[in-house]
C-alpha cells in the first residue's frame, strides 16, 4: 500500500503531537530541577527497529535514541516484550547515553499482539551515585565512578513498578525520592505516548502508522540529499581544544575532525581525534554523532526534522580508543563540553560548503555546576544542580542571543527565588559583562557572571572548560572573553579554580562564575556606530572598545557620535589593512 | 490615584444594555432591551489606528435604527478591546523604565526558562523575543530582601532617586518595579513608590508585589514590565473612550471592560489592570459559550472560534474557565493568570501550500482581509481555506454577509487547481478535501491539547462554534476529536459581543505563601486569606460596589514537594483542621486526572493562596421558543452540489436559512444552513435539532478516533 500524501501529513503532525504530549508531561510532573526547571530531558517515537520517527525536547538527545532500544532489543528479544513494559537503562557503554545520569526509559507499543513501535525517554538525574553528589565528579577516572550502571532492565510492567529494581535505584542514589519521582514521570510520559500510539493505530490502521515511519525518515534524507547537491564538494578541517582532561592540567586536549562531502553525502572522520584520556571529558560515539548532525542540519536547512533517516546521509570514521569513541571503561561525565567543542569545530568545517551560514562561534565552557549540602545530623543530602551556558555568535543577520545553551537552545534557568528557598544558598550577582562579547559587524551574544554566597558547607563541583581555549568569530568577527571561576573574589583567600573541579566550600564561602560570551561576524568596523552607540548605553561594550575594537568616536557624558572622528579613525584602520603584509 | 465613585445599583438595569467588541476586522456590537428582550446588533469595519472611532460607529448605527430613543438609554456598557495587544503585536507600547535589585541586570534580558519550538531549537540564528526594556532603560537599586523576608540590605533611597531622575530625563514613560522576594516582603518596592511619587509625579508605575506577588523573578518582571509597556496606552484609549462616551451623553455608571479572566471591571479601574485586558476580545467569546452552556444545562463546554485569520479555542470544565499563569502574547511572556485561550493561525483566509518536504501545508500565512481569498475576485491568487470551501459546495455564491459579497466560484477553482490539485496530481474537489482535512488537523490537534491532553474526555464536551468559520468546520473536526455533540448558537458572528452582556465582575487577587498543607500554621493561611480579601472588598468598594454584593472564592495552589507547577484546589474562607484532609484528597484527585499519576503518600505544599472576588451583573435572557407546529422544510431555500469524504462525489444538498427555522425543527445531514454572517455545515450521518433558545444542536455520530 502507498500512502497518499494526505494521510502522510496527517499522521505525521498526530506523530508530532504525540512527542509535544509526552515531552509536556515529563517536564511538569519531573520532580527535579534539572527536569522541571532547567528541561534537561527529551522523549520520542521510534519504530521497531528503534530507529527515531519523531522527537520532542532537547535535540541532542535524538541521536543516542537508536542505540539505547537497540541494547533493550539486544537483551530482550522482542517476542519477550509485554504490553506495560517500560525498560530503564544508564549504562553509556552497553546503552548509548551520553552519560551515567541520563537515563533511559523504553517503552514497547503495540497492535494487535505485535511490537509496532517504542515510545522512549532521556532524562538527566539530579544523583545516580559516583563519586560526589550529582554524580559527575572531575576526579571521576573510570565509569564505575560516574555512578550505578544499569544495563537494560525492566523497570515497569503492566502492574506497576518493579519493586526490587526500585528499591536498588533508590538505594543507589543521594536524592532516592527526587531521582524515583523523575523516573516515574519518564515512565508516565511514554506509557501516554504509547496509549496515544495505539489509538492513532486504531484510526489510521497500524499499517498505515509503519508506513508513515518509513517516509517521514525518508523525508528527512531526502531533503537533506537534495540540499547536499545543490552545494558543492569539498573536504575541510577544522580544530579547537578543550583545556585539560582534569588529571594533566598542562596538557591541551586536541579535537579535530576532517568534514568531506561528496554529492549527497557526508562524511565525518574524526581519526586524528586526541587518544582517549583518564579525565572524565571523553565522550561516547552518539555524542560526536549528535553534535556532527545538528552542524550539519545548521549549514543545510536546520527545518529539516531530525530524526534517524538522517543518519542515512552520515559517514562516521570514528576509531575505537580515541576521545570520541573511548574503550570501557573510560568515564564520560563531564561529555558536554566536549561534545560543544565538537559542534563547534564540525559546524566550522562545514561553513566552507555553505558560507552564508556561518556564524561567529558560541562560547566554549558550556557545562554546569552541582553543589551537594549535607544535613550532618539527618545525614540528607540536597543537590543543586545547574546547567551552566553561554552566549551564541553574531550571525550575518544579526548579533549573537545572548544566554542560550549551545546546540540545543533552551535557557536553563532556575529562578533566584527558587534556589534560595530550596537550598542554603544566596545568589548575590547575575548579570551581563560588559566586552565580553565578541566584535563584530554582528556582536557576539554577551558572557554572564553569576556569584554565590554558600550559607551552609557543601562539596562543589563544576563543570566547564574553555578557560583557556578560545571560540572564534567569523568573517573578520573577534572571539569572545573566555569564561572562568574565582573563589572568594576581593578577599585575600581568592584563587581561580579549574574548569573541571571537585572541592570542598564552607558556610560563606562565595564562587563566581563567568560564562564565556559568543564570537562576532563580520568585521567590527563596519557596525552601524548608531548600534555601537546603543551597545554602550547598554553596558555590553566599553567607550574604550567602541573607539579600539568598532573605530566609533563617542562624547563620554553624552555618548553622542562624533561622526568626523569615527570616519577618520576608521578611514586610517582601512588604509593599513589594504597595506601589503 | 482614582476617587472612589458613588455606589453602583446592579439589581436593577432597565433600558438598554450594549456590548461592543473590537476585533481584527470588524467591530461588533450587540444591544438588548432589558424590558422587551428586544436585540439588536450590527458590524462596522474596525480602524486600528483608532479602535475608540469604530466604538463610537457601533453606537451610532445603534441610535440610527430608531430603536433605542437616545443615548441616555443606555444602562450598562461593556467592551472588548484589543489596544493592549495590539501595542504588544506591534510592539508600539510605551517607553517603560525598569528598577531592579542592584547586581541582578541579567534576571529580565536572559528570558530565563525559554523553550523555542521546531528548529529554532538548534538554528545558530535562533533568536530571542525582543525586549520590552533595554538595559539602558534599567536601573539597579541597592536593597535586598532574604527568602524569609528579612531585609538583607536596606533600601538606599538615594540610589532610588537618582535612578528615578536619570529615566526621567531619558523619557520613560512609565516605571516598573521588580526586586527579589517582593512577593514576601513588598516594603522596598512600596517605598520606592513613594519616592517615585515625589520625584516623578506624572509617572505611571507598576509594582510586581501588586501585578503580580508570586515566586520566579522572572516571570513576576515581565509580567509587571507589560504592565508598564500597555498601562499608558491603554490608560490613553480609555480616558479618551470615556470622554467619548460622556460626549455622546451616556451617562450610565456601568461602563466596563472585558478583562483576560473572562470577568468585567469597571473602566475607572482598568487603568490599574492594563495587563488584564490582553485578551479582552477573545475571552468574551469564551464567557458567550458558557453563557449558552448554563442555559442549556451543559458543564463541559469545548469553544470554537474561527474566523478570517485565526481559531480561538478554550474548555469550560464544570462551568468554569480554565487558566493558565503561564501565558506567552507576541513572544513576550506574561504570569497574570488569564483564561487559557489556544490561538493559531487558521481562519478561512488562511493559506494552503506545499511545504519543502513536499507535503500539503495550510498556514500560517493569511490572505487577510484584502485581497482575501481568491473567490472574492479582490485580485487573491493564493488557494485559500475559503476557497476549498467553495469547491466543495459548502459556502454558495450567496453565502457571506447576507450577500452583500458576491463569491466567484470560477476562481476559488482555479486556485485549488493550481497550487494543491496539479501539485499532487489530484481532481480538484480532492485537492480542496485535502486542504480542508489539513486546516482541520490543526484546529483538532488545538481541540485535543485542551481536552485529551488536560486528562478530558472529549465524549463528555460540547464544542460551541462560532466566528464567522467555526459552524461550517465544527461538524467534521467534532467528530474527528470525538465530541458527540455540537452547538452552533442563534448569531455564531457576533459572539464576543454578545458575551459582554453576560459576565460578572471579577477581579483576581493572589500571594505566594510556603508551608506544608498538613503541619503548617493555619492562623498564617487564613491571616493572607484575610488580607487577601480586604484588598478585594477594597477594589470592590473603589469600584462603586457596595461590600455585601462581594462574592469571595478562596482557593490554594499546591504541589507535592520537590515539583514545579501547582494546581488550585478549592478550599473555605476559613480553613480548620478538619478541613485539611479533604483538600489533600481533592489534591490528589486532580493531579491523576491531570498528570495521569498521583502520590498520595507525599504530604502537598502550600504555594500561593488565591481570593476571587465576584459581583454578579443581570445577564441578558434569551427568550424561550416555543416547539414549531411546522417541519423544517418550511425553511428550506434550494440546494446546491457540495463533495464529502463520505459520499466521494458530488451530491444534491438541501439549503436552509436560519431565520426561518424555530424550535424542534429537525435537518438531517447532509444539509447547509445559511444565515447573516455565518454558515452551518451539517456532515453526511449527523443531524440537526433547533433547541428552545434558537441554538442548533448538531448529533456528530460516531467517532472513529476514540482511544
Amino acid at each position: 500500500m502507498t500512502l497518499d500524501l494526505i494521510t502522510l501529513g496527517v499522521v505525521s503532525s498526530r506523530l508530532r503531537e504525540i512527542g509535544a504530549t509526552m515531552e509536556r508531561l515529563l517536564f511538569h510532573s519531573g520532580y527535579s530541577t534539572i527536569l522541571r526547571e532547567s528541561h534537561d530531558g527529551s522523549a520520542c517515537v521510534a519504530d521497531r527497529t528503534g530507529a527515531v520517527v519523531v522527537g520532542s525536547g532537547i535535540p541532542i538527545h535524538l541521536f543516542p535514541y537508536f542505540y539505547i532500544i537497540r541494547a533493550v532489543l539486544r537483551d530482550h528479544p522482542i517476542s519477550e516484550l509485554r504490553e506495560g513494559d517500560s525498560y530503564i537503562v544508564t549504562d553509556p557503554y552497553i546503552g548509548g547515553t551520553f552519560h551515567v545520569p541520563d537515563l533511559g526509559v523504553v517503552t514497547p507499543v503495540f497492535a494487535h499482539g505485535e511490537v509496532i513501535a517504542f515510545c522512549a525517554s532521556i532524562a538527566h538525574k539530579p544523583d545516580i551515585g559516583g563519586l560526589v553528589p550529582g554524580s559527575s565528579s572531575a576526579d571521576s577516572r573510570e565509569i564505575f565512578h560516574d555512578g550505578l550502571l544499569l544495563p537494560p532492565v525492566r523497570y515497569w510492567t503492566k502492574d506497576g513498578v518493579v519493586k526490587d529494581l526500585d528499591a536498588i535505584l533508590r538505594r543507589n542514589s543521594r536524592l532516592p525520592e527526587l531521582t524515583a519521582g523523575d523516573v516515574r514521570a519518564q515512565v508516565g510520559c511514554t506509557q501516554v505516548g504509547a496509549r496515544r500510539l495505539q489509538a492513532l493505530c486504531k484510526e489510521y490502521s497500524a499499517a498505515t502508522v509503519c508506513e508513515s515511519f518509513d517516509r517521514i525518515q525518508s523525508m528527512s534524507e531526502n531533503r537533506m540529499r537534495s540540499r547536499l547537491k545543490s552545494l558543492p564538494d569539498g573536504e575541510s578541517f577544522s580544530e579547537s581544544t578543550l583545556d585539560s582532561d582534569g588529571v594533566d592540567l598542562d596538557a591541551p586536549v586536541q579535537l579535530n575532525v576532517r568534514v568531506v562531502k561528496q554529492g549527497d553525502h557526508v562524511t565525518f572522520d574524526f581519526s586524528k581525534m586526541n587518544p582517549q584520556v583518564p579525565g572524565p571529558v571523553n565522550i561516547r560515539p552518539p555524542a560526536a554523532e549528535s553534535a556532527s548532525l545538528i552542524a550539519l542540519l545548521n549549514i543545510l536547512d536546520p527545518t529539516i526534522p531530525i530524526n534517524d533517516g538522517c543518519r542515512r546521509v552520515i559517514d562516521f570514521v570514528n576509531p575505537e580508543g580515541t576521545l570520541s569513541n573511548p574503550r570501557f571503561p573510560a568515564t564520560v561525565n563531564n561529555y558536554f563540553p566536549t561534545m560543544h567543542i565538537l559542534y563547534s569545530i564540525a559546524l566550522k568545517a562545514l561553513s566552507k560548503l555553505n558560507p552564508a551560514r556561518a556564524v561567529g562561534a558560541a562560547g566554549f565552557g558550556i557545562g554546569g555546576h552541582s553543589i551537594g549540602y549535607r544535613d550532618i545530623r539527618t545525614g540528607k543530602t540536597t543537590v543543586q544542580y545547574e546547567l551552566f551556558v553561554s552566549s551564541l555568535g553574531g550571525t550575518p543577520q544579526a548579533d549573537g542571543t545572548p544566554y542560550v545553551l549551545g546546540i540545543s537552545h533552551i535557557t536553563p534557568y532556575t529562578p533566584i527565588e527558587i534556589l534560595e528557598t530550596e537550598f542554603p544558598v544566596r545568589v548575590t550577582r547575575f548579570e551581563p559583562m560588559i566586552d565580553s562579547g565578541g566584535c563584530g559587524r554582528n556582536r557576539g551574544g554577551l558572557g554572564f557572571r553569576k556569584e554565590y554566597q554558600l550559607l551552609a558547607d557543601a562539596t562543589y563541583n563544576l563543570r566547564m572548560t574553555g578557560f583557556r581555549a578560545q571560540a572564534w568569530g567569523t568573517a573578520g568577527g573577534g572571539p569572545p572573553k573566555v569564561g572562568r571561576c574565582i573563589l572568594n573574589p576581593g578577599t585575600s583567600r581568592e584563587r581561580l579554580t579549574m574548569p573541571l573541579a571537585t572541592f570542598q566550600l564552607k558556610a560563606g564561602d562565595v564562587i563566581r562564575a563567568e560564562f564565556s560570551g559568543g564570537g562576532g561576524h563580520g568585521r567590527p568596523y563596519d557596525r552601524d556606530p548608531l548600534l555601537v552607540q546603543s551597545d554602550v548605553a547598554n553596558g555590553y561594550v566599553s567607550l574604550q572598545s567602541a573607539q579600539r575594537d568598532y573605530g566609533v568616536l563617542l562624547d563620554p557624558e553624552t555618548l553622542t557620535v562624533d561622526a568626523e572622528a569615527t570616519k577618520r579613525l576608521r578611514a586610517g584602520a582601512s588604509s593599513l589593512e589594504s597595506e601589503p603584509a | 490615584m482614582l476617587e472612589v465613585s458613588e455606589s453602583v445599583r446592579v439589581e436593577s438595569t432597565m433600558g438598554w444594555k450594549v456590548g461592543i467588541d473590537t476585533g481584527g476586522t470588524f467591530t461588533d456590537v450587540a444591544a438588548v432591551n432589558t424590558d422587551t428582550r428586544e436585540l439588536l446588533f450590527a458590524k462596522v469595519p474596525s480602524d486600528p489606528r483608532d479602535p475608540g472611532s469604530a466604538v463610537m460607529a457601533c453606537l451610532d448605527k445603534l441610535l440610527a435604527t430608531h430603536k433605542l430613543p437616545s443615548a441616555e438609554g443606555i444602562s450598562f456598557f461593556a467592551h472588548g478591546t484589543t489596544v493592549a495587544t495590539n501595542a504588544l503585536l506591534e510592539m508600539k507600547g510605551a517607553q517603560p523604565g525598569l528598577l531592579l535589585t542592584s547586581g541582578y541586570r541579567g534576571i529580565y534580558e536572559i528570558r530565563g526558562g525559554s523553550r523555542p519550538t521546531g528548529s529554532d531549537l538548534i538554528d545558530t540564528f535562533y533568536r530571542k523575543p525582543p525586549l520590552l526594556v533595554s538595559q539602558a532603560y534599567t536601573e539597579e537599586i541597592v536593597e535586598r530582601i532574604a527568602s524569609d523576608g528579612s531585609i538583607l540590605v536596606p533600601l538606599n533611597e538615594d540610589s532610588v532617586r537618582k535612578a528615578i531622575r536619570r529615566l526621567r530625563d531619558r523619557g520613560a514613560d512609565s516605571i516598573s518595579i521588580c526586586y527579589l522576594f517582593s512577593f514576601v516582603n513588598p516594603v522596598h518596592e512600596l517605598r520606592t513608590a513613594e519616592i517615585i511619587k515625589e520625584e516623578f509625579p506624572a509617572c505611571r508605575m507598576s509594582l510586581s508585589s501588586s501585578v503580580l506577588p508570586v515566586i520566579r523573578e522572572y516571570r513576576r518582571c515581565a509580567t509587571t514590565l507589560l504592565d508598564a509597556y500597555v498601562g499608558p496606552v491603554v490608560e490613553a484609549y480609555l480616558r479618551r473612550l470615556g470622554d467619548r462616551l460622556h460626549e455622546a451623553r451616556i451617562g450610565t455608571e456601568q461602563l466596563y471592560v472585558m478583562q483576560s479572566n473572562g470577568g468585567l471591571m469597571r473602566v475607572d479601574v482598568a487603568a490599574n489592570y492594563p495587563n488584564q485586558t490582553l485578551l479582552s476580545g477573545p475571552a468574551a467569546g469564551v464567557v458567550f459559550a458558557s453563557s449558552i452552556g448554563n442555559l442549556i444545562g451543559e458543564r463541559n463546554l469545548v469553544t470554537l472560534d474561527m474566523g478570517g485569520t485565526s481559531t480561538d479555542i478554550s474548555t469550560i470544565v464544570n462551568g468554569d474557565y480554565v487558566e493558565t499563569r503561564e501565558g506567552s502574547i507576541n513572544g513576550q511572556d506574561i504570569g497574570t493568570p488569564m483564561i487559557e485561550i489556544q490561538t493559531f493561525a487558521a481562519g478561512g483566509g488562511t493559506i494552503a501550500w506545499i511545504g519543502p518536504d513536499g507535503l500539503l501545508k495550510v498556514g500560517p500565512h493569511s490572505a487577510g482581509a484584502y485581497p482575501g481569498p481568491a473567490c472574492f475576485g479582490n485580485g487573491g491568487t493564493n488557494a485559500t481555506v475559503t476557497d476549498a470551501n467553495v469547491v466543495l459546495g459548502y459556502l454558495g455564491s450567496a453565502s457571506l454577509i447576507g450577500g452583500q459579497f458576491r463569491i466567484n466560484q470560477q476562481l476559488a477553482s482555479d486556485v485549488i487547481v493550481k497550487h494543491v490539485a496539479d501539485q499532487f496530481s489530484l481532481d480538484v474537489e480532492e485537492a480542496a478535501l485535502g486542504v480542508i482535512r489539513v486546516v482541520n488537523l490543526n484546529i483538532e490537534v488545538g481541540l485535543r491539547l485542551a481536552l485529551v491532553e488536560k486528562g478530558l474526555d472529549p465524549r463528555k464536551f460540547v464544542l460551541v462554534a462560532f466566528g464567522g468559520c467555526g459552524p461550517m468546520h465544527a461538524g467534521r473536526v467534532a467528530r474527528n476529536v470525538g465530541i458527540p455533540r455540537v452547538i452552533v448558537p442563534p448569531m455564531p458572528g457576533i459572539s464576543c459581543a454578545m458575551g459582554l452582556l453576560q459576565t460578572d465582575v471579577r477581579h483576581l487577587y493572589m500571594q505566594s505563601r510556603f508551608a506544608p498543607l498538613i503541619t503548617c500554621a493555619l492562623d498564617e493561611i487564613n491571616d493572607v486569606i484575610g488580607s487577601l480579601e480586604e484588598k478585594a472588598c477594597a477594589d470592590a468598594i473603589h469600584e462603586g460596589f457596595d461590600p455585601s454584593l462581594v462574592e469571595l472564592i478562596c482557593q490554594l495552589d499546591l504541589r507535592y514537594p520537590k515539583q514545579g507547577y501547582e494546581l488550585p484546589i478549592p478550599c473555605p474562607r476559613i480553613v480548620t483542621e478538619a478541613d485539611r484532609a479533604a483538600i489533600r484528597a481533592a489534591f490528589d484527585r486532580t493531579h491523576e486526572q491531570v498528570f495521569g499519576v498521583s502520590a498520595p503518600d507525599e504530604a502537598p505544599e502550600i504555594i500561593n493562596v488565591r481570593i476571587t472576588s465576584v459581583v454578579r451583573i443581570p445577564k441578558f435572557e434569551f427568550e424561550i421558543g416555543k416547539p414549531a407546529q411546522s417541519s423544517a422544510e418550511i425553511a428550506r431555500v434550494g440546494e446546491r452540489p457540495a463533495y464529502f469524504e463520505e459520499t466521494g462525489r458530488y451530491v444534491a444538498v438541501p439549503v436552509y436559512r436560519r431565520q426561518m427555522l424555530s424550535h424542534a425543527h429537525r435537518i438531517d445531514g447532509p444539509a447547509i444552513i445559511e444565515q447573516f454572517d455565518a454558515t452551518t455545515v451539517i456532515y453526511p450521518g449527523q443531524s440537526a435539532e433547533v433547541d428552545p433558545i434558537g441554538n442548533i444542536i448538531i448529533l456528530v455520530g460516531r467517532s472513529e478516533t476514540m482511544d
